[in-house]
């Protein structure tokens, strides 16, 4: 069985300010990569043993958990510097903010986690291929995350009627930055405002 | 989209045990997605129709801050950003510099590829020099942001001088047998077990890269390498006594130490992985390509220096912040951070509830 959690109670969280939906869409996406590699060690998901596996084994560690926390730390430092410097530009009050930045949470950890890191553990177990890794690891990774959207759902304890899918919008002209907008924002997210009644716990990692 | 990128790369088709991929995702992903998978494949509604105005800027500047933040960690830590380039696999593949061999480029030409190539760079010094002239290169909402642009300009500069000093040296590669790795790795182990080595003063990363080469042995630069893991064990163990302060708990408090133990396993898998990729990478490079490298530098140096206007007394304190191996005042995070280990997750207070 997968370690211990905390559990956090809605309660302790203000979704009223900016820095608490940004803590909440991280409970989320942490809650969501706690399942992931839950159901691995279980041995319920085979696919999530190789994500467990991708976020931490020595030889493919340039992309795994250490790369993600520092993305993932990054991320919250520059929305509150952001917000610093552009006060307003990231109105918690509109109804959709929460939405957006718990999209962009789920990024730190599975745009390299779902696709690229459990290809170079193929690679690693078997030795007849040799992927090449990097290639289309965004759209991937982003496609794989649609596909977890009802799992997401029930595990953040959101209604899936009430989720909504939704993408970047195909901007950016550098293929990378379109690359990784599809990444980031092609991913599941969902709309929090139905569901504040129902969210009472949020399991993370710690 | 995914299936035409995917094609030409051989994700697609029969893996046998590990089962089918019909899309290029990893087999069995598919298996278990199945059927949500047809169901994305099989739906051709726009994601987002009706987007208004506003929430496409938002959206616009979260996609900015992600790719930011997976960019940041090419260049911060200054000291590591090196380490993470080794073990990626297609460093492994590539020698350290582009001057290597008869048939190799001119120092335009090596710089032509650094300032309008792509990512895909032949050697290692090409790709690091293309990561710190291209950081932050946009002209976005973001970029505008002061804390922005110090990490960039840190980073950058604390990068490129780092880069000067290991690189001449790494060009000095001698051999390394296993065994002598292996040694090196049983030292580090030793030095990272030792509680007091929070308490130690800094190595200083200069006088570790000039002690191999004063050996005169043509040695890898191990201690320099050192040094790096030094600063990362002690930082692991700083943050681990700290939150052993906090928690009364002598559960937390035994979680926290196996932890150390098992980052500081990884530690030393990961350091003696890259000493043996740079004993892979040891060519026998001649005295003109090692002028022609630093010369390289040198041209990317002054380049960035203007960019950046980087003054006198900023640059003396580049130089001391090296010499010292502390990281920039910009960088967002603290090198190692707990939990580290994805198989089992700490508590950390009271209410923990046990998985």
């Amino acid at each position: 069985m997968i370690g211990n959690v905390k559990e956090v109670p809605l309660s302790e969280v203000n979704i009223d300010s900016l820095e608490g939906q940004i803590e909440l869409a991280k409970l989320r996406a942490n809650t969501f990569r706690y399942h992931i590699s839950a159901d691995g060690i279980s041995g319920k998901s085979a696919y999530g043993k190789l994500f467990s596996y991708g976020l931490d084994w020595p030889l493919v560690i340039d992309h795994g958990h250490h790369h993600s926390r520092h993305v993932k730390k990054t991320i919250r430092y520059a929305l509150k510097e952001y917000d610093t410097f552009y006060p307003g530009a990231l109105d918690p009050n509109d109804p959709e903010t929460l939405s957006d930045l718990s999209a962009l949470m789920l990024f730190s950890y599975n745009h390299d986690g779902l696709d690229q890191q459990v290809s170079a553990i193929r690679n690693l177990v078997n030795t007849d291929i040799k992927l090449p890794v990097k290639r289309g690891h965004a759209l991937a990774g982003s496609v794989m995350l649609m596909a977890y959207t009802p799992e997401y759902a029930q595990r953040c304890g959101i209604p899936i009627d009430e989720a909504c899918l939704f993408s970047s919008l195909s901007i950016g002209p550098p293929p990378t930055m379109t690359s990784l907008a599809f990444g980031t924002f092609l991913s599941t997210s969902l709309n929090a405002q139905h569901s504040k009644a129902r969210i009472w716990f949020y399991r993370r990692f710690r | 989209m995914l299936s035409i990128q995917k094609q030409e790369y051989g994700f697609i088709g029969d893996f046998g045990e590990d089962g089918v991929s019909v899309y290029g995702l990893p087999p069995q992903f598919e298996k278990e997605k199945a059927q949500e998978l047809a169901n994305l494949a099989s739906n051709h509604d726009p994601i987002m129709p009706n987007l208004i105005p506003k929430r496409r800027a938002r959206l616009k500047t979260l996609t900015e801050i992600a790719y930011f933040a997976d960019t940041v960690d090419m260049i911060a830590p200054w000291p590591f950003q090196f380490c993470r380039t080794w073990l990626t696999d297609y460093s492994r593949e590539r020698p350290f510099s582009v001057f290597f061999g008869n048939d190799q480029m001119t120092v335009d030409e090596a710089l032509n590829i650094v300032m309008n190539g792509n990512g895909f760079q032949p050697s290692d010094d090409t790709r690091f020099l293309w990561e710190l002239v291209h950081a932050g290169g946009s002209d976005s909402k973001l970029n505008k942001v002061p804390w922005v642009q110090a990490f960039h300009k840190d980073h950058v500069m604390l990068g490129i001088l780092f880069l000067s000093i290991l690189g001449s040296n790494i060009m000095e590669l001698g051999e390394l047998s296993d065994q002598e790795i292996e040694e090196k790795a049983k030292i580090l182990y030793t030095i990272m077990q030792t509680p007091k080595i929070m308490h130690e003063p800094l190595p200083d990363f200069e006088d570790a890269v000039k002690r191999d080469v004063a050996h005169g042995e043509r040695k890898i630069p191990l201690s320099s390498l050192d040094v790096m893991y030094f600063l990362r064990a002690r930082g692991l163990r700083q943050i681990i006594e700290k939150k052993k302060q906090e928690s009364n708990d002598p559960k937390r408090q035994g979680a926290l130490d196996q932890e150390y133990d098992i980052r500081t396993y990884l530690f030393v898998e990961e350091f003696a992985e890259i000493a043996r990729t740079l004993v892979k990478k040891r060519k026998p490079y001649t005295s003109d390509d090692q002028k022609k490298f630093d010369e390289l530098v040198s041209s990317v140096t002054k380049m960035l220096i203007k960019k950046y206007q980087v003054t006198d007394e900023e640059f003396d304190e580049y130089r001391r912040l090296l010499r010292s191996g502390e990281p920039a005042p910009s960088q967002p995070y603290v090198n190692e951070s707990v939990p580290t280990r994805p198989l089992r997750i700490l508590p950390e207070s009271a209410d923990i509830r046990v998985g």
